[in-house]
């Protein structure tokens, strides 16, 4: 985070909309990184949402 | 007693050259006509004979003012009220005179220019009223 | 991000240079003066043609020129290839250092062509972090690189050309500005990414739910089918504001063209007014013209003879004072009985003493009895003459007045077409028409777009109530439905994840735009040099830029070049800064529209900008005038100076 990235509104405004479920939240940041790096938009995204909402429902990832 | 004409009479060709040529008798009937014609001749005491004759128009079409004109014009002419008894005379008057007048008139507006004859013709008649001293010619006396 | 050099190579006048951007003052400014072709507006070119691949600010005919530096092509044997490259040189806030490298391989006369053909073209970019590892990017990879740096689509807001900056709002409408905001501000990844992608998901999993149970699939599908036309209004609503800014920006822009140019259609139709108008006039005063010429000739007629008129009625009142009117005597029958002698009523002949007495009584006689009835018939026509002759004057003021009022009507209504005239005269009065009409247009759209969303936003609400419903039964219905238990987690989470992005996206959207807004009034009202002049600056909701004057109207059309430059100066530093987009501001002739005597401010305000933003400016030696170069020299960080060769071929830059 802060590298720049992703504008710090966003970040900022995504944590406190989560209103501390940081399962949520970090969620979402990892969806707009993951979408950041691939500005052109074609990604396997349909399978990876599916798979980073399982994962972060399910405490797959360490939060 | 003289014989009574029927009609009044204008120089041969006076209809067509004269008469006919002056813009501002454009709708008026002969009598009109001779009758301005005869007081133009009239004011400026001007009157010619007549060398020859055309028929102007009837007698029986003159109303009693116009009559009356044409007497006036005699009396003063013959200083006498007893020219009317010989209405041969007071119509030959009457003819001398717009015969002389109608030439003016003719001659007057060939000499002004174009429009303006109109204006010409408004300042003589103002004039010729001024000249009767009947008091100043203006707004003065709009209102009685 | 900052740029540190740009290094070019063949490309156009650059046979081989290199400009530092190094930072050497507290301002990171830096000054390039040209003359005009020197290569100067090239710069900003060979940053376009490096990031990007085109070259939009050049002009169609420097378009046409080869690309190739024309000294090497001269230079070059026949079949030799020759590469343009420009590199821009670049270090981010986190001390990366990135490398924008574009070539190009030209082959020089090939086939017994005239101009090189391009054999090969690559970009890339390479990015080294503060560790030293270095990272190489290629084809799509370059250009997400890029979009970091300055995104393509907003690249108007980072590398201006002055000429064109007073156009900048006419250009940049609110829908653009709109969308350089949520490009900047990452607005458009939040929305068009992650919402509009998770809401796909969502869908998906609720498709999968509906697998499992009929009741959940008759849900789901009426919940789509809400959902999708929803998404509709949504696209109407957009597009009927988007109709609507455009409208607004156009009835602005008409406004502006047709200040001070009568509404000539209005005049037009006042024009055939007044002449109808003068027509029916000039009839009633012919008419009255010729009433007066018949009263000139009626009164005329007697106002000459008015002296016999007068003298008849005297003599007609001295005879009857004398009793000689009316007649009491037949004169002409006394004169007939003389004649026959004898009388003719009775019929007895005369003697000599009743001849005499006949004879004398004649004598006595004056008037024979015809005259004096003539002059009796006379006597009422002539005092009615006379009677005219007193009334002339009054007739004819009266006449003369009411002529006189038809004329000064005639008058005025001529003046009245000669100012229209006077006022119309010189405008193209086509085209004139044409604006009011394409302004009509625009009005007219204005209101119907705003009536269309009036409506569909009243059924927009009704079916935000059905999905909300539909979303409430079919979250019963899931939980009811033991098969999908795993499923109906995910939905949940799903739909809690894409709540909180439209929150965020809508704070973010309603909260940069206020930050913008004020911002740019800072930035403004800090750098303007007669700040009584306006109030305010407003940044509406559909992002369109307004002014507002110290009298409280709009005036963004009416005000000065360099205040408009000012204005769209503050907005893109404000933009800069509240997205947090950190890029170097470029502009090329910076004060080319600018009046002399606000130059000199303008080299304050990029001073002072400069304190806290890359800024580079290129000057032709005119712009960069005494005043200009007296506040700038001390200041910058680098100055450098185009150099055109001899043979115009290629040009060197100087260090200054």
């Amino acid at each position: 985070m802060g590298d720049g990235k992703i504008n710090e509104p966003i970040l900022k405004g995504i944590i406190e909309n989560s209103e501390k479920d940081e399962k949520i939240s970090k969620f979402l940041i990892d969806l707009l990184y993951e979408e950041a790096e691939h500005p052109g938009g074609q990604w396997r995204w349909r399978e990876n949402y599916r798979k980073k909402i399982e994962q972060y429902l399910y405490n797959e990832v360490l939060l | 007693m003289s014989n009574i004409p029927d009609r009044i009479n204008v120089e041969k060709g006076e209809r067509d050259n004269l008469y006919d040529k002056i813009e501002l008798f454009k709708g008026k009937s002969r009598k009109e006509q001779f009758l301005f014609a005869m007081a133009i001749g009239f004011k400026n005491k001007v009157k010619r004979r007549l060398e020859t004759t055309d028929g102007f128009f009837l007698i029986k079409d003159m109303r009693l003012e116009d009559e009356v004109l044409i007497n006036a014009i005699a009396i003063n002419d013959f200083n006498s009220v007893e020219v009317l008894s010989n209405k041969e005379d007071v119509f030959k008057i009457a003819e001398e005179y717009a015969h002389a007048g109608i030439k003016l008139l003719y001659d007057k507006m060939k000499s002004t220019q174009f429009g303006s004859f109109e204006k010409q013709f408004e300042k003589d008649i103002i004039d010729a009223y001024k000249e009767l001293n009947l008091g100043e010619y203006g707004e003065k006396n709009t209102s009685s | 991000m900052k740029i540190d050099k740009i290094i070019l190579k063949n490309y156009r006048q650059f046979k081989d240079a290199e400009i530092s951007f190094k930072e050497k003052s507290n301002f990171d400014l830096h000054v390039i003066i040209g003359k005009n072709g020197t290569g100067k507006t090239n710069i900003l070119s060979a940053i376009n043609w490096c990031l990007y691949g085109d070259e939009p600010n050049l002009s169609k005919d420097s378009r046409q020129l080869p690309l190739l530096n024309l000294k090497s092509m001269e230079e070059g044997d026949y079949g030799e290839d020759k590469e343009i490259m420009v590199e821009v040189w670049g270090k981010t806030l986190n001390n990366k250092f990135v490398i924008f490298t574009r070539k190009t391989i030209y082959n020089i006369y090939e086939s017994g062509k005239n101009l090189p053909t391009r054999i090969s073209s690559e970009f890339e970019v390479k990015v080294t972090d503060n560790k030293g590892n270095t990272e190489i990017f290629k084809d799509e990879e370059s250009e997400s690189q890029v979009e970091r740096f300055v995104p393509k689509r907003i690249r108007e807001f980072f590398f201006f050309d002055g000429e064109r900056l007073d156009n900048y709002f006419k250009e940049a409408t609110g829908q653009n500005i709109r969308h350089a905001i949520f490009e900047i501000s990452q607005i458009d990844l939040l929305e068009n990414r992650v919402e509009s992608r998770l809401s796909d998901t969502l869908k998906d999993l609720r498709r999968e739910a509906g697998k499992e149970n009929p009741e959940i699939e008759d849900t789901r599908s009426q919940l789509e089918t809400n959902e999708k036309q929803l998404k509709e209004f949504d696209e109407q609503i957009k597009e009927c504001n988007k109709q609507i800014a455009l409208a607004k920006d156009k009835i602005k822009d008409y406004d502006e063209k047709l200040r001070g140019i009568p509404d000539i259609e209005a005049v037009e139709v006042r024009r055939d007014e007044i002449k109808t108008l003068k027509q029916q006039k000039k009839e009633l005063l012919d008419e009255k013209l010729k009433e007066k010429e018949n009263l000139l000739f009626e009164y005329g007629k007697v106002v000459m003879l008015y002296s016999p008129i007068k003298q008849s009625i005297k003599i007609i009142e001295e005879k009857r004072k004398k009793g000689e009117l009316p007649p009491t005597q037949d004169k002409s029958l006394l004169e007939n009985m003389v004649k026959e002698k004898s009388c003719l009523i009775c019929g007895r002949p005369f003697d000599a003493d009743v001849k005499k007495r006949v004879e004398d009584l004649l004598k006595e006689i004056k008037l024979s009895s015809e005259v004096a009835k003539q002059l009796e018939y006379m006597e009422g026509p002539l005092h009615n003459f006379e009677d005219k002759v007193m009334n002339f004057n009054n007739i004819m003021q009266k006449i003369t007045k009411e002529v006189k009022g038809y004329e000064d009507d005639l008058a005025d209504y001529e003046q009245e077409l000669i100012k229209i005239d006077a006022e119309t005269s010189g405008y193209n009065s086509e085209k004139i028409k044409d604006w009011h009409k394409e302004r009509k247009k625009f009005e007219d759209s204005f209101t119907q777009n705003l009536q269309k969303l009036g409506g569909i936003d009243g059924k927009r609400k009704d079916i935000l109530k059905n999905i909300e419903n539909l979303k409430g039964q079919l979250d019963d219905e899931l939980k009811k439905e033991k098969k999908v238990k795993k499923l109906k987690n995910q939905i949940d989470f799903c739909t809690k994840a894409l709540n909180v992005v439209k929150k965020t996206k809508e704070i973010i959207m309603s909260e940069t735009r206020k930050k913008i807004e004020d911002r740019t009034k800072d930035i403004f009202f800090g750098l303007l040099w007669k700040k009584a002049t306006f109030k305010d600056v407003k940044i509406e909701e559909d992002y369109s830029i307004n002014l507002i004057h110290s009298l409280g109207y709009e005036c963004l059309g009416s005000v000065s070049a360099g205040e408009r430059e000012l204005l769209a100066l503050s907005f893109t530093l404000a933009l800069h800064e509240v997205s947090g987009f950190d890029s170097p501001i470029l502009i090329d002739t910076p004060v080319a529209r600018i009046s002399d005597e606000h130059r000199v401010n303008f080299g304050k305000i990029f001073s002072e900008v400069s304190s806290n933003k890359q800024t580079i400016l290129l000057f032709t030696p005119a712009e960069y005038s005494k005043d200009i170069k007296e506040l700038l020299d001390v200041r910058a960080s680098n100055r450098f100076a185009l150099k055109l060769s001899s043979d115009e071929k290629e040009t060197r830059v100087e260090v200054l």
